[in-house]
């Protein structure tokens, strides 16, 4: 079975919608004791940008965030993701510190995770179809 | 300046509140997600010039304040100002954006195509009477009346119907060609809808030898929300300074440098905007990341060469660069931030080329707050001007001098 890294399943899991990721965090829930380390609360991220004039750093601005860290079989979950959905990140936490753990349901949680991803590109598909017919060669006038 | 505090007026605050809802209360009200879906650049633009990326935090601030741009933006600031910051994200770069939109106004032909995206750029500016009657669900056949594609001709609607034919390059964020190809391979590239990525041109450039490649410079950012800015200001407080300025202040200052209050009037090498994916570091993992989500940006990249007069300057004339990029989709305002980003490397007596003029005007709540204080209670000051005017009035109207006691 194909190992999700922290990077990828994190992403899918910010993709996701609230359904999606409660289903996950709920599919450890059912067989292991989730501890609360610490509760959902909003944050804030600083976005640091690499400029590609002199290649050097500089701070566009802040994203509005939720992060959340939880305890499963004496691992910690943690996770932190963009807006203020706390049930989502919870679950993301959860998700996290299934991983963390290494129980049993990964290998149901990688497939689900995959799907999902599965699922998103499939859903980019479409506006990216869409986006790539406005494709456009411009003709200087004068030549033919 | 001095200030003195006053008293009273309690219940008639009390009611100026309470009329905001009487007088420009709605009989429906707006929900949150339609202010989000249907004011996508109203929403970028607030939260542009607030320097907080939160979609619906902002169309919730423009409902508070019955869409005054100048009052959500003072919501958003004040409300971000309660939140701790935890985390800042690894360097994120544009040339792994995920494409919605990429031109050139510089190159015709630039790897990756020109790909116009949803723009007005083509558009008729005729107002749309089906709208008010909610036709709006059309959507596409809106889209071909608006670039003229029913009267038969219109040069972008046959560029358009060109583009499903011609040739698609794809490529990764790592600017390794993804697919390529002769006719046939693009429109099926197209039609399976991977995710777009482009090289950027002025790596194209660089390549060629034309511009110097950036040597890179990793100084931690210097920022302008937590430290005073003091002059010569380093290049990354410039940069936030201008991402989060009023986007009219900053398209005044670039179109007086390019009317000739300055010295450049740069071609636009590269615009795209797109989708970035963000990742902060693992706090409870050390080197490893976790992607918190995308943000939508603009990023220009704006080209002029040096001023040459001689043949001798001529012959060394280069290529230097501007840079904008602002949250959202608000190309107006990044390429005005290139051009004022290249306007300070210039030297000379007009604003635009003034550093502490053009970073210290800018930000909305300062300028707006400063000059919006001017409708508040200023009696005690005021009434001590008055009261010498009058004093010299006097001597004025009557001929004799006025007394100072």
């Amino acid at each position: 079975m194909m190992k999700l890294s922290r990077r990828e399943y994190s992403r899918i899991l910010a993709a996701a919608d609230r359904e999606q990721a409660r289903a996950l965090s709920e599919l450890i829930m059912r067989t292991h004791r989730v501890r609360s380390l610490r509760p959902a609360q909003k944050t804030l991220a600083m976005i640091q940008m690499r400029e590609p004039v002199s290649a050097s750093l500089f701070y566009l601005g802040e994203a509005l965030c939720c992060e959340c860290m939880v305890e499963v079989e004496r691992s910690t979950g943690f996770s932190v993701m963009m807006g203020d959905d706390f049930e989502k990140v919870t679950a993301a936490a959860v998700v996290d510190a299934a991983f963390a753990a290494g129980v049993p349901e990964t290998e149901e949680l990688t497939k689900r995770l995959l799907e999902m991803d599965r699922a998103q590109k499939a859903a980019r598909m479409h506006r990216n179809s869409e986006i790539i017919k406005s494709k456009v060669e411009f003709s200087a006038m004068g030549e033919g | 300046m001095a200030y003195a505090a006053v008293k009273g007026g309690e219940a008639a605050i009390g009611q100026s509140l309470r009329l905001l809802d009487i007088c420009y209360g709605a009989e429906r009200s707006v929900k949150i997600r339609d202010i989000v879906e249907n004011m996508p650049f109203l929403i970028d633009q607030v939260m542009s010039e607030s320097g907080l990326y939160a979609p619906e935090y902002a169309a919730l601030a423009l409902k508070q304040g019955k869409g005054s741009i100048e009052e959500a933006v003072f919501l958003l600031r004040a409300y971000r100002s309660t939140l701790r910051r935890d985390y800042y994200s690894i360097p994120a770069d544009c040339g792994e954006m995920r494409i919605q939109r990429r031109i050139s106004a510089s190159f015709k032909d630039v790897p990756g195509g020109q790909i116009l995206g949803p723009t007005f750029d083509y558009s008729h500016r005729l107002l749309d009477f089906g709208l008010r009657d909610g036709e709006e669900e059309r959507g596409g056949d809106r889209a071909a009346v608006q670039i003229g594609e029913r009267s038969g001709d219109g040069e972008i609607g046959r560029a358009g119907r060109e583009a499903e034919s011609e040739s698609t390059e794809l490529h990764g964020p790592d600017g390794a060609e993804r697919s390529a190809g002769p006719a046939g391979a693009d429109s099926s590239a197209g039609m399976e809808g991977e995710d777009i990525y482009c090289p950027r041109v002025d790596q194209l450039l660089q390549e060629e030898g034309i511009m110097e490649k950036p040597k890179g410079d990793d100084t931690p950012p210097f920022d302008v929300t937590s430290h005073v800015m003091t002059f010569p200001a380093p290049r990354s407080a410039r940069l936030q300074t201008l991402a989060r300025s009023e986007s009219g202040f900053l398209e005044g200052v670039a179109y007086s440098a390019m009317r000739g209050y300055g010295a450049v009037h740069p071609t636009v090498s590269e615009l795209r905007a797109g989708w970035l994916s963000i990742e902060v570091p693992c706090p409870t993992e050390e080197g490893e990341s976790i992607c918190i989500g995308e943000i939508f940006v603009t990023e220009v990249e704006a080209l002029w060469p040096s001023r040459a007069e001689t043949d001798e300057e001529f012959d060394r004339m280069t290529l230097s660069g501007g840079y904008g990029c602002v949250f959202g989709r608000n190309e107006t305002k990044a390429i005005a931030m290139s051009i004022a980003d290249a306007s300070l490397n210039t030297q000379g007596p007009a604003p635009s080329q003034d550093e502490e003029f053009v970073l210290t005007h800018g930000d909305c709540l300062e300028m707006q707050g400063f000059i919006s204080h001017l409708k508040l209670p200023h009696y005690v000051t005021f009434q001590s001007k008055l009261d010498r005017v009058r004093e010299k009035g006097i001597g004025r109207d009557t001929g004799k001098e006025g007394n100072n006691d």
